[in-house]
């Protein structure tokens, strides 16, 4: 068989067909032979390299070069490797591709990648590892071994340029002047050793505080030092915090381009409020962030932020918003919130859509504790009363926020606080508002929204309160609520918290013992005396309700008949100190002589009379006697010998009056003023001997005004203003005394008497003003509401004297004069208008007749086409008008009822249905109501009438 | 609040969280660096902050009442000492470490 290889035949042999037809497997072989070479053609395209020759084409290695300029250098590498296999000639080419990778990993931070080939290289090719000096000692700066590198600087002899090399290297690299202090490559004294310690300290120093001149001297520092571009920064950054700008840019202008320092020279611009083009890392943004000027920015744009809320306009103050939002990109995060908190509230308040405002402050702020404290703290301010309902229920946010934050603690001081703000701030909101929100709170349930914006419980805020900080105030605010909203039952249950949360406060026990009082208790209000005694036997309100108390009791036996047991209450009652010299010895032998009325002993009787008398005076006998026959309910009055006011002595009437009334104060006696002795107290109080002192005069106008004696108790108002001394009671007492159609003079006395004791600082005047102001009480026949507005009105100087003056001469109880308006009062002002369209405003009673525009005097007509301008004009307001209605429909029969509602089933409204059937279609407002005029009657002819008898 | 009252935690160089004794003890260093005499309007604020602080009460309701909604919003950079702080070494060094 030939064989296929021509041998010794070097011009080749021809191939034949037949070959191939009868060698498969060469076909294969060529087939596998040629796709190869195919192959290695497309390889050498793309690596450029010759895949043919042995020897490195300058195109390879041009193109290794330019991946190495182009920082590719993974890929120089790779192809640099490919071309050392092929030919040792690519060594340089090979050892320049290791030397940009490793270049190309310090700046990627891979030090640790770098090291591993650096010692690749080093074990390869250790000829050329004087070519890699360089990145060798950045891997060691990288590393902190700075020893190596700088050792070669304790050699005094060496080369300049390698000297030079080291301190380029210095100067380019070293960030970390600590460890080239430490050094042990160089003796301690050497002088960069020393420059590079004395220029960490600096730096240290310069970064913490405000240091002195003299420490940034650094004598160490050499000019040509590689380190004196530190220099240079240390004292610009102690120019920075100095605030010396310039002498900041100065400095920063001396440090070398290529040095470590330079590179804060982009913050520094920042810092001091300028704006950079280039991009910031996330260190400079952090340094910014921390050591920048951002008031220098900020303040412009706050400032415009300010102008566009006051402007109150939606598109300035989005514009706005966005110029803070820009301002405050460097700032410390923890400002940023608390911009845009601070301006997202305000704009909330202005009902600037949030996603808006949001959107142009760059996010929307957190609902954390600082928000819901400060969006709460902003409702409070609000004026209107709906703003304090919802800073209420803020304030719940912002505890749930808190607590989650650790503000502090659940049922903490703090806790207390501000359940105690929250309760407060519910209670004192009207009662509509309250009832409103409850409803809607009820009304969300029920739709299934949950249970939306709920108003805190005071009752729970209160308790929390008490319990987290048991302190004085905050139970007497509870009580105060519980007072006024609550039963009695719970009230004392307030005050029994109290009691045992603080068992040194008298105030609660004296609240029980009124209370017990109040539901005739008088043995439970006993035992609570006795427990406030323990507490403070001396405090007069203890003093007092002891007397009183015994009093009731014996009251009570006596009105029971069991005068066995009476006696016992007047034998504790006699052993009490007395206030007043005689005055408890008198109460005992009034309520003895009682006693003996109910046992029937007419010799007891006569006794003891005579001993009251000898003790008070038969006037002051006389008062105490039928008072206390009227609260035993005791019919002896025909027992007792009456006083003939005829024949006693006006004064001697008076004085025993006052002390009568004085005894009646002290036990908390009613004294029954007989209206007949009226006349004659009055006439004594304005004797000029009269012996009444200005407290006792008090004394006797509060007991003519309790007795439903007006004028008497006018009297002592006039008297004791002429004397001009506590006139701020007097004017008080006068103004409860006045009548109700007299208003300007009683707003006039109100606000006087207030602004008096204010001045004179009588806070227990102030008080009882105040809660009269705030009580709706009777007058006369009228029920009367005083206006709670007088509290805060305020008064003037020349106010003050005028009513004072006018008041000193109305000396006489006033009759009714509809013109009737005093000189002092303020027609200009509205609160001080007597119309009756200003008082229905206010909501003040009015006579319906009196908002009637008719004057009597004109004649009617009936027929005359009322039209709607008829009407015009105030009108009461609608809960009165309402009020009225409902009393004219129970006046109704049932037959109008019924004629009413037919027509109202017909398509009437229920006004004009009324009508109809109660007036006949009359004088409504309604235009479709109307009736049309009716053609008037002619009157007959004056001469028919006699037709017919001529 | 007033808002022009400083901040008496500011006043008395002492964090939010600072028990009885810390409050205390910087009072009484603050009044050795402000004396009567030597700087009356200091020492009446460092005065007026220890007042306000040494009441439990008194600094709870601080706490929690204290913030004025209605201040401008430049008084908010005067709180937050925005005005080149002393940031330590730290910041400045991460920027150098950086190439």
């Amino acid at each position: 068989m030939q064989t296929l290889l021509p041998s010794g035949n070097e011009q080749g042999v021809e191939v034949t067909n037949a070959w191939i037809e009868q060698l498969p497997s060469a076909q294969l072989f060529l087939k596998r032979y040629f796709m190869a070479k195919k192959q290695d053609k497309k390889n050498a395209r793309s690596s450029g390299v010759n895949p043919s020759g042995a020897a490195l084409l300058p195109e390879e290695v041009e193109r290794v070069r330019l991946l190495i300029v182009e920082r590719h250098s993974k890929a120089a590498l790779q192809l640099a490797k490919d071309l050392f296999k092929r030919s040792s000639a690519a060594e340089d080419l090979l050892v320049d591709a290791y030397r940009a990778r490793m270049e190309d990993l310090l700046s990627l931070g891979m030090a640790v990648e770098a090291k591993t080939v650096l010692g690749i290289v080093r074990e390869r090719f250790p000829a050329a590892l004087p070519r890699m000096v360089k990145v060798e000692q950045e891997i060691c700066a990288r590393d902190g071994r700075l020893d190596q590198v700088v050792a070669p600087l304790a050699d005094a002899s060496l080369a300049v340029e390698e000297r030079e090399r080291i301190e380029i290297f210095i100067r380019q690299r070293v960030h970390d002047l600590s460890a080239l202090a430490a050094v042990t490559s160089l003796p301690q004294e050497h002088p960069l050793r020393v420059a590079a310690g004395a220029l960490a300290a600096a730096f240290q120093a310069v970064t913490e505080g405000p240091v002195d001149q003299a420490a940034l001297a650094l004598q160490e520092v050499s000019r040509r030092s590689p380190l004196a571009s530190w220099k240079a920064l240390i004292r610009a950054i102690a120019s920075y915090h100095r605030r010396e700008d310039e002498a900041c840019s100065q400095w920063l202008r001396t440090i070398a381009e290529d040095s470590v320092p330079a590179r804060l020279l982009p913050a520094f611009v920042v810092m001091r409020g300028k704006k950079l083009e280039a991009k910031l890392s996330p260190a400079e943004h952090k340094l910014i962030a921390i050591a920048g000027d951002h008031a220098a920015t900020l303040r412009p744009a706050l400032a415009a932020m300010e102008k566009a809320l006051h402007s109150k306009k939606q598109k300035p103050i989005l514009d706005a918003a966005r110029g803070v939002n820009a301002a405050s990109e460097s700032c410390d995060a923890r400002l940023r919130e608390r911009l845009r908190r601070h301006i997202a509230v305000r704009s909330g308040m202005l009902r600037i859509p949030p996603p808006s405002i949001n959107a142009a402050l760059g996010g929307a702020p957190r609902w954390d504790a600082s928000y819901f404290r400060l969006l709460a703290r902003t409702l409070e301010e609000q004026q209107f009363v709906e703003g304090r309902a919802e800073a209420a229920i803020v304030w719940e946010d912002f505890r749930r926020e808190a607590l989650k934050e650790n503000w502090f603690a659940a049922g903490g001081l703090v806790d207390g606080i501000l359940s105690l703000h929250m309760a407060q701030l519910v209670a004192n909101l009207p009662d509509e508002l309250v009832e409103e929100m409850r409803e809607r709170e009820v009304s969300y349930r029920k739709q299934g929204l949950g249970s939306g914006p709920c108003l805190p419980s005071p009752a729970v805020h209160f308790e929390r309160a008490c319990t987290a900080d048991p302190h004085s105030e905050s139970f007497q605010s509870w009580l105060n609520w519980a007072v006024k909203r609550g039963s009695w039952q719970v009230v004392d249950q307030v005050a029994e918290k109290w009691r045992h949360a603080l068992p040194g406060d008298i105030q609660p026990l004296l609240h029980l013992v009124e209370s017990a009082e109040k539901r005739n208790a008088f043995k439970k209000s006993l035992s609570y005396l006795e427990q406030a005694e323990k507490l403070d036997r001396l405090n007069p309100a203890v003093r007092r309700a002891k007397l009183r108390l015994l009093l009731a009791t014996v009251l009570r036996h006596l009105s029971q008949r069991k005068s066995h047991l009476a006696q016992g209450g007047i034998a504790e009652l006699a052993s009490l100190p007395e206030v007043r010299s005689g005055e408890i010895a008198a109460l005992a032998a009034a309520l003895s002589w009682c006693v003996a009325v109910v046992d029937g002993d007419k010799a007891a009787c006569a006794a003891e009379l005579n001993n009251l008398e000898q003790g008070v005076g038969k006037v002051a006998a006389h008062l105490l006697l039928i008072t206390l026959l009227r609260e035993s309910t005791l019919s002896a009055l025909k027992d007792l010998p009456q006083v003939k006011i005829s024949r006693a002595a006006a004064l001697d009437l008076l004085t025993g009056t006052v002390r009568a009334c004085l005894l009646g104060e002290s036990a908390g006696l009613v004294l029954m003023l007989p209206s007949e002795w009226d006349k004659t107290l009055i006439a004594a109080l304005y004797l000029p001997n009269c012996p009444v002192d200005a407290a006792q005069m008090l004394v006797l106008g509060e007991a003519a005004l309790l007795n439903n004696s007006p004028e008497l108790a006018y009297a002592v108002s006039s008297v004791g203003l002429l004397q001009g001394k506590v006139n701020a009671r007097f004017l008080f007492l006068r103004a409860r005394v006045l009548p109700g159609w007299a208003r300007l003079r009683l707003v006039g006395c109100m606000s006087a008497a207030l602004e008096l004791a204010r001045r004179e600082r009588n806070t227990v005047l102030i008080g009882k003003i105040l809660d009269c102001l705030n009580e709706t009480g009777k007058r006369g026949r009228l029920a009367y509401r005083y206006d709670p507005r007088i509290a805060s009105k305020p008064i003037s100087s020349e106010q003050l004297d005028r009513i004072l003056e006018e008041e000193r001469k109305l000396e006489q109880f006033p009759i009714y004069e509809a013109s009737q308006i005093p000189k002092f009062a303020l027609e200009d002002d509205p609160d001080f208008c007597d119309c009756p369209e200003c008082r229905a405003q206010r909501g003040e009673w009015v006579d319906p007749d009196e908002l009637d525009d008719f004057d009597e005097d004109e004649d009617f007509d009936e027929d005359d086409d009322l039209g709607d301008e008829d009407f015009d004009g105030p009108m009461p307001p609608p809960e009165m008008m309402r009020g009225m209605l409902e009393q004219v429909l129970k006046m109704l029969s049932a037959k109008q009822k019924r004629q009413i509602q037919r027509l109202v089933d017909a398509g009437d409204d229920p006004l004009t249905a009324m009508d109809k059937v109660i007036n006949g279609g009359l004088s409504m407002p309604d235009a479709a109501a109307k009736k049309a005029k009716a053609a008037k009657p002619t009157p007959p002819q004056q001469g028919s009438l006699f037709e017919g008898i001529r | 609040m007033n808002q022009n009252t400083p901040d008496p935690y500011r006043v008395l160089g002492i964090e939010q969280s600072a028990e009885d004794e810390q409050i205390r003890a910087a009072y009484l260093a603050k009044l050795k660096q402000f004396p009567p005499d030597r700087a009356p309007e200091e020492f009446e604020q460092v005065r007026d902050a220890y007042d306000l602080l040494r009441d439990r009460r008194r600094r709870a309701r601080h706490t929690l009442f204290s913030i004025n909604p209605e201040a401008p919003l430049e008084s908010l950079l005067d709180s937050t000492d925005t005005q080149r702080r002393f940031a330590g070494p730290g910041p400045w060094l991460a920027v150098l470490k950086e190439r």
